[in-house]
């Protein structure tokens, strides 16, 4: 693991080329991690009819990469059948997320997804230098699960009792993909949401029972949360942006300082405490609460 | 021979005429029953892909809870209960009980089990008191269930002899509150009706297990692991929670490294009988009975073995000591490895593992015509079941 | 160790209770319960673990020999070259002995035994025999950092008094102010200095005269504990040098404070390179235990090369259990460690990375099975202290020391061990080349896997070498797969006919 990066628009309303913010960003850590990369971008404004699961199917032994469209009706029959498959990776399981990640530089991935140019109203990012799993796109991060749509993760550090806290979650008939324990954030937390729906509790949950020195951002469609262990052993600040005429006030999020000035979001630099999360509330949800 | 060998070369710096290998093949036949099995165990620890924790630093955790459902619980604050199959005289048991005072009046609290009461007119006992029976008569019960006396257990460590137990159990778990252990060495590996009467823990005496036919030549290695797979498949597709019933190992495990290798292969709690050498030392000493110096030995004795058992899951990279898990152990031992289903060093595989990686590997390749059922047994019996 | 009567009296009373109890205890590690008894502390031990299989005794090197046979000409000839650097540093330390001093501090090694080895290596140089030495976690003696003319003029004069200040110090407090100064304020090998997570070292020359640097993550004999040296042992002098108080036990962190996680590695590599202007090699330091992924890493780091310790490797103080059962061999350690450097170059073009093995070797065979196992140089720290007079006692996180090495350094006769090495380094040298040369080889890098053979089903499978047979492991597995495929068809027609 290696660098995490997040941004989120302090108006969610408007909508801004997050992609080229996360790009400034992982650009100017890449010299520590050059495995692989990955951003997940949330907009609301795309598709609202179907879901997009993208996945790698194994074919006489080599993995290809797949997308399908998925209406609600038959998201549960989909789902089902994906979990069973033996030769299927999950890459994205999204409404309104689009999660791309690929090995190699963040320059390879902007050539050929074009992430740029990528709108939304909040995204986060990961450069990957592999600790203990194979360099390969499905070990990238985000991570993604069938547990839950529209949830990626990207973590830097080790989840230490990794197998036992998959094996009590495999009990309970979740799938994992990967043998990367950064997955297993994501289906904790999407088991936690299923559970209760709170985001806050359910990072409370995970630092209560995962060991090991971690730091993740967790993305949904209407929070960013950035989580520190409860020794703060790994890296996390985050700090804001005023905005200017060219682009709209932002928060940002990022293992190093450095990253934060290559966006220029050097007001209110903060490190949350460790073992208690970080949690940025998109403000459409919130306004629409109040409304 | 090490020694002799550089030795050599350091005196004259000439060529020697044989290396010291050569030597120790010579040697190599030692009996193997010479040597316990632990020592071809090792645990591995953290390094770059996965950083320690600083047990001098930063806190470590060796607590656990005891008691499942609606059991009064019972916390330790460091994973051992003091138990033996080994005699004590008054004096030593005094001196635990002001030794396991002392430990909990510090946040140390180690459990005792013992098959009998323990005198604490003097001074109250501060640790939790496993009273271990097999049969109870009327009046025990009311004395276990102390309505009217603190000499009352905490726990129970019930002694499962066979069918017959069943019924004493059930009764005993409707009128006692507290945590139910229950020792299940006469009937391993098969406990799922024990399980069934929501018993709190179990305990496995590997010492008395492998006395018995089923498990004559295996090792407290290959106990515990059954045990532990037989608790797992029994939780298998139950709801989980952070309540289920506790495996407390006792046996050959009296030593630091031993109880961290025990923790890794699934054991909860470590039966500890250590202690009581120390304390049953006494009677060969200049000065017997003193019962405040020999609490002082336990005490110093326990407070050592737990800055040692802090140390160990820092080295792997937890700050939980229970986080310790069977990924972390590895083996130079073909039959350790048989036995506890422990990977081998280097390939970090198992030795049915890589034998099964080959036979398929055969079976692709048509150099082997083998069913399914077929691979099984070979298998089977190179594992030397 | 001159335990106390109290101690020893207390051994043997647990003992006779073991003894009388019905139960089994396994009394191998009763000194440790005593121990514990006795202070309530964690006991310490020296030198290495003990594994009860280490390996090297179940691999043969086939049709070698280690002293030349009468009739076969010499071989001198034979090359033995080691390359340290190239790859990322600028500079490259190019040696003729494959194998070199592991890090041993002063601190945990009396200041004799250090000047021994300093004189020593330095009359090997002399002799064209230039062996590298490392410092160890706890800085460097004067000496080695100033021993030129050339390290000296970049400094004040201030600073210059000073370091001689302390030099003659140090040489006062250990009666050795009779030592030729120029003889001992030279050093013609070259010096690997350590930078361990104690960072035991205030004067920037550490990492700018040394030769190459050696990034401390761990080491064999505590992986995951940080370096120790023990209270009585930090003197007012080895204090001074590592800038810590006198007579407090010095805890290293477990880890590197700055080096949580591999982007934390690069960070910090590229960080000393910045200060050594690229020229430096740099060689990161692990203890075996997830021995693949770390060396994952270190490929990735911009490393020089990568040095494994085996869980046997010794040390002047570690925790006696966790030495014991934290980590694994030296030999099933080498061959993940090789394929992750070959996994690595099947993506990348081949460069000058280099692997260093260390823990448990110290012969001319070990360290050629090493070689033909994968690794590219060899360290010794047991090796050298044993020609130095250890006796292994295992008491050396003490201040006593039978041999005068790691406690009564009065007791060290400095010329008599300089001999000592000087013989050992050059006989396990000649043995080196003889093995090579006995199998035909021009150099000892040559040494191939095909050149060894298992006695034992566990080294073969393991080291995935030939059995002497020459029956592979595969082959064995095949063999046991039909004797139990025939022995169950008899067991059926068995019953068959007994029905």
């Amino acid at each position: 693991m290696c660098g995490i990066c997040a941004v989120m628009l302090e108006n969610c309303k408007e909508h801004f080329p997050i992609g080229s913010l996360l790009y400034k960003m992982m650009e100017s850590q890449q010299i520590r991690a050059q495995d692989s990369t990955g951003v997940a971008i949330f907009n609301k404004e795309t598709n609202k009819e179907f879901y997009k699961i993208d996945y790698y199917r194994k074919i006489n032994g080599v993995y290809c990469s797949f997308t399908e469209k998925v209406s609600r009706e038959r998201l549960a029959s989909s789902m089902n059948q994906l979990n069973k498959d033996p030769d299927i990776i999950l890459a994205s399981f999204a409404k309104e997320m689009n999660l791309l990640k690929d090995v190699g530089l963040v320059r390879d991935l902007e050539l050929k997804y074009k992430i740029k140019s990528v709108l939304g109203t909040h995204g986060i990012g990961h450069l990957r230098i592999a600790t203990s799993s194979r360099v390969n796109p499905y070990n990238a991060h985000p991570f993604s699960t069938t547990a839950y749509p529209d949830m990626a993760v990207v973590h830097n550090g080790e989840i230490t009792n990794y197998s036992r806290l998959r094996s009590s979650l495999e009990l309970k008939g979740y799938r994992f993909f990967s043998r990367c324990d950064s997955e297993v954030i994501a289906v904790f937390i999407a088991d936690q949401i299923l559970r209760h729906g709170n985001i806050e509790k359910a990072n409370y949950e995970f630092i209560n029972k995962a060991d090991g020195p971690f730091t993740y951002i967790v993305a949904t469609p209407d929070s960013l949360a950035l989580v520190r262990d409860k020794n703060g052993a790994r890296k996390g600040i985050f700090g804001y942006n005023p905005g200017n005429k060219g682009y709209p006030a932002f928060w940002a999020i990022a293992t190093d300082l450095s990253a934060l000035d290559s966006v220029g979001a050097t007001h209110y630099i903060e490190t949350p405490e460790p073992g208690k999360p970080k949690i940025f509330y998109n403000q459409i949800k919130i306004s629409s609460i109040c409304n | 021979m090490i020694r002799r060998a550089v030795l050599e070369l350091a005196k004259t710096g000439i060529p020697r005429s044989a290396s010291m290998d050569d030597n120790i093949r010579k040697t190599r036949d030692l009996n193997p029953r010479a040597i316990n099995l632990w020592d071809y165990v090792t645990l591995i620890g953290a390094q770059l892909s996965r950083p320690a924790y600083d047990p001098y630093r930063e806190t470590i955790n060796l607590d656990i809870s005891i008691g499942i459902g609606k059991s009064r619980k019972i916390v330790l604050n460091i994973p051992l209960i003091i138990y033996g199959n080994i005699g004590m005289d008054s004096y030593s048991l005094d001196s635990l009980h002001l030794a396991l005072n002392r430990l909990a009046e510090g946040g140390q609290i180690v459990g005792l089990i013992l098959d009998r009461e323990i005198n604490t007119k003097k001074d109250k006992r501060k640790y939790p008191l496993f009273k271990k029976i097999s049969s109870i008569s009327e009046n025990q019960t009311s004395d276990l269930l102390g309505e009217h006396n603190d000499t009352c257990a905490d726990g129970l460590v019930f002694e499962y002899k066979d069918d017959s137990s069943v019924d004493i159990l059930r009764d005993l778990r409707e009128r006692f509150d507290g945590p139910i252990l229950v020792d299940v060495s006469n009937v391993f590996p098969s406990f799922n009706s024990i399980l069934d009467l929501k018993t709190d823990g179990i305990l496995v005496d590997t010492e008395k297990i492998t006395k018995n036919s089923r498990y004559n030549g295996k090792h407290a290695i290959k106990v515990i692991c059954d045990a532990r797979n037989a608790l797992n498949g029994y939780y298998k597709g139950k709801e989980e929670s952070s309540d289920n019933a506790i495996l407390v190992i006792a046996g050959d495990v009296n030593s630091t490294g031993k109880i961290a290798k025990a923790a890794a292969l699934g054991a909860d709690i470590i039966g500890y009988s250590t202690s009581i050498l120390i304390a049953n030392s006494h009677i060969y000493s200049e000065k017997p009975y003193d019962v405040i110096s020999i609490a002082e030995n336990v005490y110093r004795h326990m407070i050592g073995t737990k800055e040692e058992l802090r140390g160990i899951p820092a080295a792997l990279g937890y700050s939980d000591f229970h986080n310790i898990s069977p990924s972390d152990l590895r083996t130079s031992s073909i039959d350790a490895s048989l036995q506890g289903n422990i990977p081998l060093e280097g390939i970090d595989k198992t030795y049915l593992d890589t034998i099964g990686g080959i036979i398929d590997e055969f079976i692709s390749n048509k150099e082997l015509n083998m069913t399914c059922s077929e691979v099984r047994d070979a298998l089977k019996s190179m594992g030397g079941e | 160790m001159p335990y106390s009567k109290d101690v020893l009296d207390l051994k043997r009373h647990i003992l006779k209770a073991a003894e009388t109890s019905r139960s089994y205890f396994d009394l191998n590690k009763l000194i440790v319960d005593v121990r514990k008894v006795n202070d309530s502390e964690v006991p310490y031990s020296g030198l290495g673990a003990r594994s009860p299989n280490d390996y090297f005794p179940s691999i043969k090197i086939i049709g070698s020999e280690i002293k030349p046979k009468e009739n076969d000409v010499s071989y001198n000839e034979i090359d033995t070259t080691f390359r340290l650097g190239g790859r990322y540093s600028s500079n490259v330390i190019s040696t003729n002995v494959p194998f070199f001093v592991s890090g041993m501090s002063y601190g945990s090694l009396k200041l004799p035994a250090k000047i021994a080895l300093h004189l020593a290596l330095n009359k090997l140089a002399k002799e064209g025999i230039n062996m590298i030495m490392n410092t160890g976690e706890g800085g460097a003696l004067p000496w080695e950092l100033y021993g030129s003319e050339e390290s000296c003029s970049n400094i004040s004069k201030k600073r210059h008094e000073s370091i001689l200040d302390y030099a003659v110090r140090l040489l006062k407090e250990h009666n050795l102010e009779s030592i030729d100064r120029d003889l001992l304020f030279s050093r013609f090998y070259p010096l690997v200095t350590q930078y361990a997570s104690g960072r035991f070292w205030k004067d920037p020359s550490y990492l700018l005269n040394a030769d190459a640097i050696e990034i401390k993550i761990g080491q064999g004999a505590k992986i995951g504990h940080g370096g120790l040296l023990p209270g009585p042992k930090v003197t007012d002098l080895v204090a001074e040098n590592r800038g810590i108080p006198s007579y407090k036990a010095a805890h290293s962190p477990s880890r590197h404070l700055d080096i949580l996680g591999p982007e934390d590695l690069v960070a910090k590599i590229l960080e000393l390179r910045e200060i050594t202007d690229w020229k430096s090699p740099i060689i990161v330091k692990v203890g075996c235990s997830h021995v693949y992924d770390d060396i994952e890493i270190i490929l990735k780091s911009y490393a020089d090369a990568a040095s494994i310790d085996g869980f046997v490797g010794g040390t002047g103080a570690a925790p006696w259990e966790l030495r014991d059962i934290i980590g694994i061999n030296t030999v099933p350690s080498l061959i993940p460690s090789r394929k992750a450097i070959e996994d690595y170059y099947s993506i990348t073009a081949r460069d000058e990375f280099k692997l260093i093995v260390h823990g448990s070797v110290w012969d001319s065979e070990r360290i050629a099975k090493c070689i033909a196992l994968g690794a590219n140089g060899v360290g010794i720290g047991t090796g050298f202290l044993l020609s130095m007079g250890c006796t292994l006692v295992q008491d050396c996180y003490t201040n006593v020391c039978p041999a005068g090495l790691t406690g009564s350094y009065e007791k060290l006769d400095i010329e008599q061990s300089v001999t000592g090495i000087v013989n050992y380094v050059k006989g396990t040298l000649s043995e080196l080349k003889n093995i090579a040369g006995s199998l035909g080889r021009k150099s000892i890098n040559d040494l191939r896997k095909d050149d060894l053979v298992a006695t034992d089903e566990l080294s073969s499978m393991l080291c995935g070498l030939l059995l002497e047979d020459g029956v592979t492991f595969k082959d064995l597995v095949k063999e046991k797969v039909k004797k139990a495929i025939d022995s169950r068809d008899r067991r059926i027609n068995e019953r068959l006919e007994n029905k």
